[in-house]
C-alpha cells in the first residue's frame, strides 16, 4: 500500500507493517516521512485530522477555524492571554501557515551547543538539510506585488533608516489573495500536502488520515509499533522504529500518557507570542489583496523579537481594532487599508508547560515573566513610531484597555501599562521545547529509556528559534531522519 | 450543543452594546452576533459551551447588583457603561471575561457578509463568476 488513504474505510482492526511508523504529518512528519522513505525504508504515516483537498477551503476564516483548527482555534491557556493555533488535518500547521521561510539562525544553533551541549546540529551540519528542505517547499524570495503586504508600514521603517527585505515563502503561482490562514483553496502553498507528502508518496510511503494513535506498543523497552482508532476500526501498525511528530502540544501528552521521557516532559514551553499591530490610514491606495506577509526586518533581533509585515482580509483584522461601540465602528471602516505588522517575541525564558489535568484534560500553563514583557512593550514602542514615521493616523494594538497613541509623544505612557495576562492578548503559531534534546531525547531524537521511539518535531528545540518554525522544524527533522535511515539501513536492529 | 434562550437574549443585548449600527449600510450586532456565535460554537465540546453559558449568565445576572436590572434589561447608556467598567476593571479576572466576550461576539459579527461592505470588503475570491 502506497499513497494516502481514509482511515474512515478502515473496518474491524487492520494491521500493516512497516520500517517506521511516523505519527502525524505536519513540517516534522512529513519531511522524516520523505526522507526516510528516499532512503528505502517502508513508511507508514498516521494522521489525527482529516484530508482536506484545497477546493474545500472557503477563503472564509472561520470556516477553516471551526473545522481544520484545533479547538476551533481556542486552544491556550485558561486566561485567554494566548491562543495556540494549530493545524489539525493531513499536513498539520503548514496548511494554515504564512508559509514564511527562514533558517535557524545560526546564533540559535551555536546556543543550542554551547549552553545545551546539543552534537549534531551545527550550521555545517544543517546547511545541506535546508537546502533540501528550501528545494522541496519552493521557498522563493517574494518579488513585485507580493512586496505590498505592509508596504505602509515597511515605508515608516525606512524612514528610520531600515529597509525591510523579502520574506521567502513557500509557494508556487500565488495569487496574492491574502487568505493563507484559511488555507490556499488554490493549491499554491506547498504545505507538506502538496510538497513533501505526494514526494515521500512516489518513494512508496504510505498515509492513513482520521486515524488517532492511542498507543505505543512496545516489547520490553523497544517500540515496536503503534496502535490506532478510526471512525468504525482500528489499526495495529506493526514497525523497527516509532517516530513523534505530533507538534509541540501532543507529543508531550503523548509521553506523558505513556509515562516516558523523565521529569523534563511538557516544560520549557516557548509559545513565540505575536504582537500584532496595525497602523491605519486617510489614503485610499493601500490594498490588502497581496501576499499575506511581504517584508521583514532582524533589526531588531538584539531586542528580542523579529518584525513581519503583513496584511490581511478585513474581516480578520477588524477584531484587532479595540474597544466597542460607536468608536471602535469609527476605527473599523478604515480596516481595509490597515497596514499590520506581527512582531515575534522569542520567549527564552521557559515560561511554559503543558500537562494532563483533571479528568485527563490537556493543559497549556503559560505566563511572560518580566523580561519578555518588556520585549513586548519595547516592540510596541518601536512600532508606534515606525507607524507614525509612515504617516499613519491611528495606531491599533491588541490591549484589553484601549490605548490609542495619537502621536509618538504618547510613547512614555506605554511605560506604566500593566502586562498582565488580562491586559494583552497574543496569538501563538509556533509553539516549541516541551521535549528537549538532551534532556527528554538524546541528540538523535531518540526518546530515553527507551529504544527506537524518536521525537521530530518542534518539541525537541532546546530554546526558541526566534523565527517562523516550519523551515526550522523541516530542517531538524531531515538531519534526525537522514541519521535514523543510515543506522537502520546498517543493520536490522539498533543495538 | 446550543446555546439557551437566556443566553441569546444576553448576546443580543452585547451584540447592540459593543457593534452598533452606525448607518444604513451598517448593521447592529444585535441581528447578527447570537446566531453567530450558535453557528461558533456548534463544534465545541459540551463542556465548553456549558462553561461559556455560565459566563454569560454571570455577566448578565451581576449588573443586578450595580444597576438594579439585569445587562439586557438595561437601556443603552447604562449597558455601555456597564461594559466599559468590566473591561477597565480593577479586577483581572473581569477585565478576562470582557475579553472572551468581546472576542467571541467580533468573530461572529465581523466573520457574517452582512457586515462586510462597512468595512469596504467584497468577499472571497473563490466561487465568483469571471466578470464578463
Amino acid at each position: 500500500m502506497s499513497g494516502l488513504r481514509s482511515g474512515r474505510t478502515v473496518r474491524g482492526t487492520e494491521t500493516l507493517r512497516a520500517d517506521v511508523v511516523v505519527v502525524g504529518s505536519g513540517a516534522g512528519g512529513a519531511s522524516a516521512a520523505y526522507e526516510l522513505a528516499n532512503a528505502g525504508l517502508d513508511v507508514v504515516v498516521l494522521e489525527a485530522g482529516p484530508s482536506v483537498r484545497p477546493e474545500e477551503f472557503t477563503q472564509r476564516q472561520m470556516d477553516t477555524v471551526k473545522r481544520f483548527y484545533v479547538d476551533q482555534g481556542a486552544q491556550g491557556p485558561a486566561d485567554g492571554s494566548i491562543r495556540v493555533l494549530q493545524g489539525r488535518m493531513v499536513g498539520g500547521s503548514t496548511v494554515i501557515n504564512g508559509e514564511v521561510c527562514f533558517r535557524i539562525p545560526d546564533a540559535v544553533l551555536d546556543e543550542w551547543a554551547k549552553e545545551h551541549g546539543v552534537r549534531g546540529l551545527s550550521p555545517d551540519e544543517m546547511r545541506p538539510a535546508f537546502e533540501t528542505v528550501e528545494r522541496m517547499i519552493h521557498a522563493t524570495p517574494n518579488a513585485g506585488r507580493h512586496l505590498a503586504g505592509g508596504r505602509r508600514l515597511g515605508e515608516g521603517l525606512a524612514k528610520l533608516g531600515i529597509e525591510p527585505k523579502p520574506v521567502a515563502r513557500s509557494v508556487k503561482d500565488c495569487r496574492g489573495c491574502c487568505y493563507c490562514f484559511a488555507g490556499c483553496a488554490y493549491g499554491c502553498k506547498q504545505s507538506t500536502d502538496q510538497s513533501y507528502l505526494p514526494a515521500a508518496f512516489e518513494k512508496g510511503a504510505a498515509l492513513v488520515s482520521d486515524a488517532r494513535v492511542e498507543k505505543i506498543v512496545f516489547d520490553g523497552d523497544r517500540a515496536v509499533g503503534v496502535f490506532a482508532r478510526t471512525a468504525e476500526g482500528a489499526l495495529d501498525v506493526k514497525a523497527r522504529a516509532v517516530v513523534l511528530a505530533c507538534g509541540t502540544i501532543e507529543t508531550p501528552l503523548m509521553l506523558l500518557d505513556h509515562e516516558l521521557g523523565g521529569r523534563d516532559v511538557g516544560k520549557h514551553l516557548a509559545l513565540h507570542p505575536v504582537l500584532a499591530v496595525g497602523g491605519l490610514y486617510d489614503d485610499e491606495d493601500d490594498s490588502y489583496r497581496s501576499a499575506l506577509i511581504g517584508t521583514y526586518t532582524d533589526a531588531f533581533v538584539g531586542d528580542g523579537y523579529l518584525l513581519e509585515l503583513a496584511t490581511g482580509a478585513p474581516p480578520s483584522l477588524a477584531p484587532l481594532a479595540g474597544g466597542f461601540g460607536r468608536h471602535h465602528k469609527e476605527i473599523v471602516r478604515d480596516v481595509g487599508k490597515a497596514s499590520i505588522a506581527g512582531a515575534i517575541i522569542r520567549d527564552d525564558g521557559s515560561l511554559g508547560r503543558v500537562r494532563r489535568g483533571r479528568g485527563g484534560a490537556k493543559v497549556i500553563d503559560y505566563a511572560l515573566d518580566a523580561r519578555t514583557k518588556e520585549k513586548a512593550r519595547r516592540a510596541m514602542r518601536k512600532l508606534i513610531e515606525i507607524a507614525f514615521a509612515s504617516g499613519a493616523k491611528r495606531v491599533a494594538l491588541p490591549l484589553t484597555i484601549p490605548f490609542e497613541p495619537t502621536s509618538v509623544d504618547d510613547l512614555r505612557k506605554l511605560d506604566s501599562l500593566a502586562l498582565g495576562p488580562a491586559d494583552i492578548a497574543f496569538f501563538s503559531y509556533h509553539p516549541q521545547g516541551t521535549a528537549r534534546l538532551g534532556t527528554v531525547t538524546d541528540f538523535d531524537g531518540a526518546v530515553r529509556g527507551v529504544r527506537e521511539l524518536y521525537v521530530m518535531d518542534a518539541s525537541l528545540f532546546p530554546t526558541p528559534v526566534g523565527v517562523n518554525t516550519q523551515e526550522p522544524v523541516m530542517g531538524v527533522a531531515t538531519v534526525l531522519a537522514r541519521r535514523l535511515a543510515g543506522r537502520m539501513a546498517g543493520s536490522v536492529t539498533r543495538p | 450543543m446550543p446555546l439557551s434562550d437566556a443566553n441569546r437574549t444576553t448576546l443580543r443585548a452585547l451584540g447592540e452594546t459593543l457593534f452598533p449600527s452606525t448607518g444604513p449600510t451598517d448593521p447592529s450586532g444585535a441581528d447578527i452576533v447570537p446566531d453567530g456565535v450558535d453557528a461558533l460554537v456548534a463544534g465545541m465540546q459540551p463542556p465548553v459551551v456549558k462553561k461559556l453559558g455560565l459566563v454569560l449568565s454571570a455577566f448578565e445576572l451581576a449588573a443586578i447588583a450595580r444597576f438594579g436590572r439585569r445587562f439586557s434589561r438595561l437601556p443603552d447608556e447604562k449597558r455601555t457603561r456597564y461594559v466599559d467598567g468590566w473591561m477597565r476593571s480593577r479586577l483581572a479576572p473581569r477585565r478576562i471575561v470582557y475579553r472572551a466576550i468581546r472576542e467571541l461576539c467580533a468573530s461572529a459579527y465581523y466573520n457574517d457578509e452582512r457586515v462586510w461592505p462597512m468595512l469596504g470588503y467584497d468577499g472571497p475570491l473563490v466561487g465568483r463568476r469571471a466578470a464578463p
